[in-house]
């Protein structure tokens, strides 16, 4: 059996990054054996960064550079990550989940389904309230689409609700969540959806 | 060249041919960035680097690759190239883009491809990217002398296009430097005589191909 794989897409300053920070606790709360891919726009900083807090094994954390381009990395050529990927597997047959943050990109940006088995695009109240009337493929597209930095709607002028209400009428029926890294808020329905519809699905 | 390889060929130098390529500059942005090349040297920088590294060193490499009649040749010719490498730095890059361009060719079905992943996954095979490219090349019945041409365009495609997205170049005169650039890869692209060795003088991406940290956009 091979790890499932789960893409986390978004633009720079979304909040993909610290998502997985709060991701990995709860995952490892629930058993499940996870690893991480980074594909940084510049050097290696966000693999950096999630070596340094300490909630996986330095080894199982892999940054691939992208080449300035962060979109074709994980959509047009995504044999890198795909090659990242499967030496994850052959060095730790135990694992259940790979974990592939995109760098930074536009609203365009989306997961090629040759790398990824699922994906969630993450963006957040102060990138603006209009984000999903835009209809980016990003937002558009994903299984999952997560509004980050919910705790500070207020502060930058965002109606929530509204943009919750805009973000569910362009996807129909697809999920979307609202969240906040920072006060760690919805992480754990994040998860439940991760296991019903890719690691038990 | 006949239809059905014409078309394989542009297949294979497609630049959206998914194999990581893209992802690396060979050096070019080191070299940018510590001012030792500037942008109106592009031109005999890119001549200079399929004179001393594409003709001297990949070349013979894919030649061996695509010559290989079996995997237990492939390997020794794999093993050959390995250790005509400057710096481990050269040498892990290359296996990663061979790596990359193997999961590329098993998803596609090229013949060859997925024994030759195997072998990697278990050592028998280092799977340096020209000798996988030129056992590959081989695989989808292109000739030496097309394997060679595509290769040889490749390169330099991959030079000009790093340089484009480094923002130190325009695509028009990317292609303006292809184009006056093309006698030249024609004429270097030929095959290598029966075991000829890797043997490239290009310093100053040797050097900068050694300082991995020094890039920040590209793998190096």
């Amino acid at each position: 059996m091979t790890a499932a794989r789960v893409g986390i897409g978004g633009p720079v300053g979304c909040g993909k990054t610290a998502l997985i920070e709060q991701l990995l606790p709860e995952l490892a709360r629930l058993g499940i054996e996870t690893a991480v891919i980074t594909n940084d726009l510049v050097t290696d900083e966000d693999a950096e960064r999630l070596r340094k807090g300490g909630q996986l094994p330095a080894n199982r954390i892999l940054a691939v550079q992208a080449g300035a381009c962060p979109h074709t990395v994980i959509r047009e050529d995504p044999t890198l990550n795909m090659a990242a990927a499967d030496r994850l597997e052959a060095e730790f047959p135990e694992l259940d989940l790979i974990l592939i943050e995109s760098g930074g990109d536009n609203l365009a940006s989306t997961f090629s389904l040759d790398l990824v088995d699922w994906w969630m695009f993450v963006i957040d109240v102060a990138g603006g309230g209009d984000i999903p009337r835009k209809n980016g493929p990003g937002v558009l597209q994903c299984d999952l689409l997560v509004i980050n930095k919910s705790d500070i709607a207020p502060h930058v002028d965002v109606d929530l609700d509204q943009m919750i209400a805009d973000a569910k009428q362009v996807r129909g029926p697809k999920p979307v969540l609202a969240v906040s890294c920072r006060e760690r808020s919805r992480i754990a329905d994040i998860v439940s959806q991760l296991r019903r519809d890719v690691i038990f699905a | 060249m006949k239809g059905a390889e014409f078309i394989t060929a542009l297949q294979m130098a497609d630049s959206a041919f998914p194999a990581g390529v893209f992802a690396y500059s060979w050096g070019l942005e080191t070299l940018l960035s510590d001012g030792q090349l500037g942008r109106r040297e592009l031109e005999t920088f890119a001549e200079a680097e399929l004179h001393g590294r594409w003709h001297g060193v990949e070349r013979p490499s894919l030649a061996g690759g695509w010559r290989a009649d079996t995997l237990r040749a492939l390997s020794d010719w794999d093993a050959t190239v390995d250790v005509s490498m400057w710096s481990e730095s050269q040498r892990q890059h290359s296996k990663e883009a061979g790596a990359a361009t193997l999961i590329a060719a098993v998803r596609l079905g090229i013949t060859g491809a997925r024994e030759m992943r195997d072998a990697v996954r278990d050592g028998q095979l280092i799977g340096h990217l020209p000798c996988i490219t030129g056992a590959l090349y081989r695989g989808v019945d292109l000739s030496l002398e097309t394997a060679l041409l595509v290769s040889a365009q490749g390169f330099l495609r991959g030079l000009l296009s790093a340089a484009l997205r480094l923002g130190q170049v325009g695509a028009l005169e990317t292609h303006a430097i292809a184009a006056r650039l093309a006698p030249t890869v024609v004429q270097l692209a030929a095959p290598p005589a029966l075991g000829s060795l890797p043997t490239g003088f290009s310093p100053m991406t040797d050097i900068a191909l050694m300082r991995p940290t020094a890039a920040r956009l590209f793998i190096n």
